[in-house]
């Protein structure tokens, strides 16, 4: 019977794919539009708590997770190289991957410990399309201020903006914290700790690079908690659409996070801001007349 | 610090530990619910082993 009800057909396979990979990497909230574009789209074969598709889901994570480990490979063999000769040596040193390395683990941190206590309940929560377009329309709030941040930090003189191993131990809680708050359907993670990043002093390219690198292990780890739900009673993926969504999710987050570092090269996150506005005052409006829901 | 990080070190053991044997079910707040026990297992055991290595890294440093 859920078997019936939930599968998610190839096309479906494939746009949630797509949307996975580009989502979770754009500071425009995947959950938020995992469940906002379905409800447009009007698939009401799609149950969000049924075996079957939190399975599906997880193959989408662990290819968006694989995608970023293959885009950062050079960076995580040496932060993971610093991280161990650190660890054998018992004393930390000056070496910059090692202290980003440990930025990045004390930074996940706060996403690790509200994510598993909270998640489950939060999405009970808000995981509808009103409460998802709400905080959609919120991210686009934070991105201009994020933008405002960013714009402010250009008057200064260059030597204003740190670099990402002059981060405190605190300011990369901080971005953890931020992160975490893309546990409300809606709120943007790489968005958000975007957006903290800036107010920690670090200019947008190495915001958003410290952002995605604080994601990976997030995504990787959340994916590689979940894969238990694969074989999960109720859980019935079929294998082709998983393997394909599985690449196509990779695919596309490879292509995300290799626009997105030269984007924010040059670019701000006002065009970010003004979509989840936009999308979010959008779906806000078709549910509330009933049209979506 | 070096007593804070061994105290973390040593509560979350046991709060791994109990949220593995799932021998303290009537605290929902830490996540002792009886569900998802072996996930907050996990994330005890690895909090408890980066609050060992806090621990050695302070030792080291004095």
């Amino acid at each position: 019977m859920g078997r019936n009800r939930s599968a998610v057909t190839f096309v479906q396979a494939i746009v949630l794919a797509i949307l996975q990979g580009v989502s979770e990497l754009f500071p425009v909230s995947s959950l938020g539009h995992t469940i906002l574009i379905p409800a447009l789209l009007g698939w009401h074969n799609i149950d969000r708590a049924d075996p079957s598709f939190l399975a599906f889901v997880v193959v989408l994570h662990l290819g968006t997770a694989i995608a970023l480990i293959v885009f950062y490979r050079d960076d995580w063999v040496k932060l993971g190289r610093a991280f161990v000769a650190s660890v054998v040596r018992g004393k930390l040193s000056d070496d910059v991957d090692e202290r980003v390395a440990w930025l990045l683990i004390v930074g996940t941190v706060p996403v690790g410990i509200l994510g598993l206590l909270f998640k489950e309940k939060v999405s009970i929560l808000f995981g509808t399309v009103a409460p998802a377009a709400i905080f959609l329309m919120i991210n686009g709030l934070v991105m201009f201020a994020g933008d405002w941040l960013r714009r402010r930090q250009h008057a200064a003189p260059e030597a204003a903006y740190k670099r990402i191993e002059q981060l405190t131990y605190p300011q990369s809680i901080g971005v953890g914290f931020g992160q975490a708050l893309a546990l409300l359907p809606g709120i943007s993670r790489s968005g958000a700790s975007i957006v903290v990043g800036l107010l920690c002093g670090l200019d947008m390219a190495s915001a958003a690079r410290y952002s995605f690198l604080l994601a990976t292990p997030v995504i990787f780890a959340a994916a590689a908690l979940a894969i238990p739900e694969l074989w999960a009673p109720g859980a019935h993926v079929v294998a082709m659409q998983a393997i394909v969504g599985a690449v196509l999710a990779g695919f596309f987050a490879y292509l995300s996070v290799a626009f997105l570092t030269k984007y924010f090269k040059n670019h701000d996150l006002r065009a970010f801001g003004w979509y989840c506005l936009l999308f979010g005052a959008l779906c806000l409006i078709l549910a509330k007349v009933g049209v979506i829901s | 610090m070096k007593i804070l990080a061994l105290v973390l070190a040593v509560v979350f053991i046991l709060f791994a530990i109990t949220a593995a044997t799932g021998i303290c079910s009537a605290v929902p707040a830490l996540g002792f619910d009886g569900t998802h026990h072996i996930k907050h297992a996990i994330l005890y055991a690895v909090l408890a082993v980066l609050s060992g290595l806090w621990y050695r890294f302070q030792a080291n440093a004095a």
